[in-house]
């Protein structure tokens, strides 16, 4: 990911749930509010709790449309950062040799694993504890024929 | 001469019960956003994010926390002085009510000073004499009523200007700005650590004490704050309970309906909105159901726990103030029971508080159906079939059940006012041994105990062990099933309590019907309005004795195998018990009996739902 972001999308998910779930909290809160009434209530009384009202409704309102604005952003964002992370892995994956093409990303973020793994070439040194090969006698130079009279 | 007659107070504007239901949205608001900000505050920037959009998260994270706090604040101020309000308007109903009898009776004094003078022979001096004196003492009489009078007008007045300078000074957003960083502020998590601290020692006296000690606006912003830690704990006033429960309810409801909206339940989630509903629909059903004393509502939310028992949530529910009630009563039900179970049972209460409230005099009554333990349930492999009284439902959940109820009834012993009120535990089916156990394993102070259609009494082999002075009342219909299965002998739930010696008390109950398909029925008849068992009971708890009735003996009563076979032949012999064999404890699996084909299994259950 670029453009100043570094983060997981796990985390940009969590945080748009936060966000979200904030904002599922403050709308019910506003429209609880809205409809809190008590009746009979003195005239007065009634007056005041309805001008506290309504300006708390419009504020958590306020505040409940911003939460829901920075949810539905982080989960634009999370959606764009995995649309174009999967165009350039299949970029990459191109690129691969055709039996590193089933590579999968490790989410936590170390280098992609490749498979089938490379089996292992044969150990440097050989076992102490085996005896060395004879040597095989060198067959020599060819016997340089004799020219035949 | 002429007398004038006392002007009446004037109406009460607002009634009680009116500002109580704007507080309780107002609390249920702020605890909603008081969630929303904690939620942002401690999780709103993920650790790892960094970046300049990390930097712009966190920027909107804190301003948005800020402005939510404000409001907080200003919901906090609003919620108290509403609640305010609704105390003064409590005493203000009742010393309205004196008022407005007082001044009927004086003007009624006048009226007839007034006829007597029209009547009166003028000529007669001794007569004119006598007038003259009644005029003085009547003319004495009325300066000082009418004074009461206007006082009581002039504290409305006052009440009423309170409340509005209060919410005046929190209604703008600067205001609310202004109420959050008040240094006087209370600090609502500092509260809530400390009653944490209290509830878990496990002494609701200490409890109560601390409460006391705190103003209102610390209890208020701690019910907004913490309203299922206010709410379930055992020595906080019920009234206030009641307010924190309602307030959790109304919030849960609110959030969890805008989730519901946006297709984001959980299962779990799911069931505490359920919980929630129903809970409200219950207190609905009792809205208009106004002490004449205070004008407020007289049903009481006591416990709210609606994600308890995975999901099958624990309630508790009073009609009537069990904090100043004479007579307290508490109910738990049997099998099968859960939070949505609230409703019917409830009636079951209100039929038996209306008939002690009968019985008791001037005593005022209050009843109360707790559900705040985990009844065997169909999750545990309950089915229609009663055999599961036996195989499935063991002890276990009675004695965590009866720890819960013991822990309940001690809470409700510390919050009580005045003289302490008499108290009786009653225990219906599994909910018997659920008593029994908080008798037995626990220290339940409760005054008088009563089981009904009980299948056994735990550990308990003798009234004296479930109450030293033996105050254990028993209701046993002679044909249901369920009340067999603890004798003779020790069944897998304990002793049958009506066995005459287990040495309870054993009133009239009807034997009920002996045809097979209505014994069903017959365990669920203890409460059925104008049965000799509800009059015992009501009995019971106005603090009188019921008649009593022998104990059963062996062969004084139709054992279970044999009711089995008896009602099923009455019953046209189509549904004969086959073979079913009493080994001591339990009933072979083989039984298949009649009342696997019961109609009515969910009346079996949870018969009282």
């Amino acid at each position: 990911m670029t453009g100043g972001t570094e983060v997981d999308y796990t985390i940009l998910s969590a945080a748009s749930s936060v966000w979200d779930g904030a904002a599922d909290g403050l709308d019910g809160a506003w429209r609880r509010l809205h409809g809190t009434s008590g009746s009979p209530m003195d005239a007065g009384v009634a007056a005041a709790f309805g001008t506290f009202r309504e300006r708390w409704v419009d504020e958590i309102k306020r505040i409940a449309t911003r939460s829901q604005s920075h949810a539905d952003s982080l989960s634009d964002a999370v959606t764009s950062y995995t649309t174009i992370d999967d165009a350039a892995y299949e970029r990459m994956r191109a690129l691969l040799p055709f039996d590193y093409r089933d590579s999968t990303l490790d989410p936590l973020g170390s280098p992609p694993g490749l498979v089938p793994t490379p089996e292992p070439g044969p150990p440097p040194t050989p076992p102490t504890d085996s005896a060395p090969e004879p040597p095989t006698p060198s067959p020599g130079p060819s016997p340089t024929p004799t020219p035949t009279p | 001469m002429t007398l004038t007659r006392v002007t009446p107070p004037d109406a009460l504007r607002t009634m009680p019960e009116s500002a109580s239901t704007v507080a309780n949205g107002i609390r249920a608001v702020g605890e909603s956003v008081s969630d929303s900000q904690e939620a942002m505050a401690s999780r709103g920037a993920p650790a790892g994010w960094k970046g300049s959009a990390s930097d712009a998260a966190e920027n909107q994270f804190t301003q948005i926390s800020g402005d939510l706090d404000s409001a907080v604040a200003a919901l906090g101020q609003a919620a108290t002085a509403m609640d305010a309000f609704d105390d003064t308007l409590q005493k203000l109903f009742s010393r309205r009510e004196t008022l407005v009898e007082e001044v009927s009776a004086f003007n009624r004094k006048v009226d007839a000073y007034d006829a007597d003078v029209a009547a009166s022979d003028q000529e007669d001096a001794e007569a004119q004499e006598a007038l003259k004196a009644r005029y003085a003492e009547l003319e004495s009489q009325v300066a000082a009523l009418q004074g009461r009078v206007d006082s009581w007008n002039a504290d409305q007045d006052a009440a009423d200007a309170a409340v509005i300078r209060a919410l005046q000074a929190v209604d703008t957003v600067a205001e609310g700005d202004k109420a959050a960083a008040d240094p006087d502020r209370p600090d609502a998590a500092a509260l809530a650590d400390r009653l944490q601290d209290k509830v878990d020692a496990g002494d609701p006296e200490a409890v109560a004490a601390w409460w006391a000690t705190l103003s209102e606006a610390q209890k208020q912003a701690l019910m907004i704050h913490s309203p299922e830690l206010v709410g379930n704990a055992g020595g906080i006033p019920s009234a206030d309970r009641d307010e924190a429960n309602r307030t959790s309810m109304l919030s849960d409801i609110d959030n969890l309906t805008e989730r519901e909206k946006d297709g984001q339940l959980t299962d779990r989630e799911e069931d505490r909105l359920e919980n929630a509903r129903d809970a409200q629909k219950t207190l609905d059903g009792y809205k208009d159901r106004i002490n004449p004393d205070t004008g407020e509502n007289d049903a009481f939310l006591l416990i709210f726990r609606p994600d308890a028992f995975e999901g099958d949530g624990g309630v508790a529910m009073s009609l009537g103030n069990p904090d100043t009630a004479d007579d307290v009563t508490s109910f738990v039900p049997g099998l099968t029971s859960e939070a949505t179970s609230l409703g019917g049972n409830m009636d079951s209460m209100e039929r038996l508080m209306q008939l002690a409230d009968e019985k008791n005099g001037d005593r005022s009554v209050a009843a109360i159906t707790w559900i705040d333990y985990d009844a065997p349930s169909s999750a545990d492999g309950m089915t229609d079939n009663p055999l599961d009284f036996l195989q499935v439902a063991t002890q276990d959940k009675a004695t965590d059940g009866g720890e819960r109820f013991a822990d309940f009834v001690t809470g409700l012993r510390a919050s009580d006012q005045g003289s302490q009120a008499h108290f009786t535990a009653i225990g219906h089916s599994y909910g018997s041994t659920t008593v029994s156990h908080a008798a037995t394993d626990q220290v339940l102070p409760v005054d008088d105990m009563v089981l009904i259609g009980s299948p056994g009494t735990g550990s308990a082999d003798h009234a004296t062990d479930l109450m030293a002075d033996g105050n254990v009342y028993v209701g046993s219909a002679d044909y249901d099933p369920v009340t067999l299965l603890g004798g003779p002998g020790l069944g897998a739930l304990g002793h049958d309590p009506s066995q005459a010696d287990f040495g309870a008390h054993r009133f009239e109950v009807d034997p009920g019907s002996y045809r097979v398909q209505d014994l069903l029925d017959n365990h669920s008849s203890y409460f059925n309005q104008d049965s000799t068992s509800l009059d015992a009971m009501a009995d019971v708890v106005a603090g009188a004795r019921p008649d009593e009735v022998d104990g059963r003996t062996l062969g004084s009563y139709q054992t279970l195998d044999t009711l089995a076979t008896g009602s099923s032949l009455v019953s046209g012999g189509e549904k004969v018990w086959e073979g079913a064999e009493w080994t001591g404890d339990k009933i072979s699996d083989g039984a298949g009996w009649a009342w696997d084909r019961a109609e009515d299994a969910g009346s079996w259950l949870n018969p009282l739902d």
